[in-house]
């Protein structure tokens, strides 16, 4: 145990931690959104459209926070506003539209950053790399976490009620529409964060886990974004610690532990609905 | 049509269409109702029920028309005026329990920011009162029965200090005791004030719940009291 606090000594062992931790809350905490709203597989079309934004920004200048960000909303837009425009004029269904889509960007990304000749390591982005967080990296995220933490919970009665029924917000006189394509732009924002510790193809889980899981056992929208924000930096936090023990990637161990925890958590939910049945039953 | 004590709050529907691309859902639609009374709007599936309700609190934009409450458009005062969707439309599965969905009614008027005071709290705790689910309150809404669930959503308009309730199929898929409460329910709102529009299938039980009836067939085919209305050729012109 000694030896596993003794890493936290090595700087970018603290960095790492620190980045865990604040992404780890801020998907958690955003992942309650996601859940509520039935945007699962949205943000998992939208994750896959960083992987190209990256491109993009190796492209266009260098890989960085801020330049990995703006390629990443301008992938995320293209292909979300083309699937929507493709939709709407051929009759096809958004969601098949949105697949073909988000695997041609990925695989556009791909070719690109294969051909370019900079030494890029596409395995870093593709399943993250949190030891190799830097001091810009940190700031981006904790400013990102700040920046939509606030607005979450500034817009958090409009945002429930239009996740609860879109009829019940327009009623309330929320401009639904608007609000929509807010929370999608604040999606972005918040996958990005977590580019370093799990990367474009693992973000997902770290977004959506820890919310599903609070969802089994709360009956409160409210308490879904804060207790999935606490679960999320914790499982992170935790899987850093274990995977340096461990000598193993620490993306892959973050997404497989909430997994396993969503697995195991499930299990116990559908073990009690059973037993309430049977008691109800019997009164 | 207007009542004495309430003729202030007047609703008023001037010469509304809502076009569904080429399809016609409602034709030139006129009629001004006031607080303190119920209004059924009847007719077959298909006749413009729903699309009327919609269109009055803002969910569908007639293409010509107006929507008035108290001589102004809704959206000025859309707070006042409360919907409550068809179950269907419903995601029961959603995390939310009894209390936490009546006191969703609460945030047209107490917005994003404010918290919620002593007196939301009691407006709240007053409207599961009246509609009889205080001991419900920590229920999900899942496994309440179809009367619960239809009781809760009046309280959570309750909550919202409403003038106006909007109700889409409200007795719809309830058994015959469920419907007398609810019918009880809603009549002591009336009698409290409010003006209770609803969308309604069955003419025959019309007269316990309503003062006024709209006959609808994607235009207006008759408006007035059951007795004005109840003609042979109002009722074969629209279930025809």
């Amino acid at each position: 145990m000694e030896e596993l606090f003794n890493t936290l000594s090595y700087t970018f062992n603290q960095r790492a931690l620190l980045a865990a931790a604040m992404a780890g809350f801020l998907n958690g905490f955003f992942g309650a959104y996601v859940v509520l709203r039935r945007k699962a597989l949205f943000a998992g079309a939208l994750s896959h459209t960083l992987f190209p934004g990256i491109a993009l920004a190796a492209l266009l200048s260098s890989i960085n926070p801020v330049s990995a960000l703006i390629g990443s909303v301008a992938t995320a837009l293209a292909v979300s506003c083309g699937a929507q425009s493709a939709a709407r004029r051929t009759r096809t269904d958004i969601n098949t539209v949105l697949a073909v889509l988000w695997t041609a960007a990925f695989a556009g990304g791909l070719l690109v950053l294969k051909g370019l000749n900079t030494y890029i390591n596409i395995e870093h982005y593709l399943f993250g790399n949190i030891l190799s967080v830097s001091n810009l990296d940190i700031i981006f995220i904790f400013i990102a976490g700040y920046i939509v933490c606030s607005i979450v919970i500034l817009l958090q009665r409009k945002i429930i009620l239009m996740a609860f029924s879109s009829d019940d917000a327009i009623a309330q006189g929320i401009n639904v529409a608007a609000l929509d394509y807010l929370m999608a732009g604040l999606l972005v924002i918040v996958m990005v964060t977590s580019l370093q510790a799990v990367g474009t193809i693992l973000t997902l889980g770290l977004l959506v886990a820890p919310a599903a899981i609070i969802a089994l056992f709360v009956n409160s929208p409210r308490a879904m974004f804060w207790l999935g924000g606490i679960a999320g930096a914790a499982l992170a936090s935790l899987s850093l610690f274990i995977s340096n023990a461990l000598n193993i990637q620490t993306g892959a161990l973050i997404v497989l532990l909430l997994g396993a925890l969503f697995c195991v958590a499930a299990s116990v939910k559908a073990i009690l609905a059973s037993k309430d049945t049977v008691a109800s039953c019997r009164q | 049509m207007q009542t004495t004590t309430h003729k202030q709050h007047l609703l008023s529907i001037k010469k509304v269409h809502v076009h569904y691309g080429a399809v016609c859902a409602l034709n030139d639609i006129s009629f001004e109702i006031t607080c303190g009374s119920a209004l059924a709007l009847i007719g077959a599936n298909g006749s413009g029920k729903s699309t009327l309700l919609k269109a009055i609190i803002g969910l569908v934009r007639p293409q010509r028309g107006d929507v008035l409450w108290c001589g102004e458009p809704v959206d000025r005062k859309r707070y006042e005026i409360a919907y409550l969707p068809q179950k269907e439309s419903i995601d029961w599965d959603f995390p939310l329990t009894v209390r936490g969905l009546v006191e969703m009614g609460r945030y047209p008027r107490i917005g994003s920011i404010k918290h919620f005071t002593r007196n939301d709290e009691e407006i709240v705790e007053r409207a599961m009162a009246d509609m009889q689910i205080a001991d419900l309150q920590n229920r999900h809404i899942r496994s309440l029965s179809g009367g619960q669930q239809q009781r809760v959503f009046i309280a959570r308009a309750l909550a919202q200090e409403p003038h106006v309730l909007l109700l889409d199929e409200p007795l719809n898929g309830l058994d015959q005791p469920s419907r007398e409460t609810l019918t009880t329910l809603i009549r002591n709102q009336v009698s409290n004030g409010k003006l209770v529009i609803a969308s309604h299938h069955e003419i025959h039980d019309a007269a316990a719940l309503f003062d006024y009836v709209l006959l609808l067939k994607n235009r207006s085919i008759a408006y007035g009291t059951l007795d004005e209305i109840m003609t042979p050729q109002n009722l074969t012109e629209v279930f025809a």
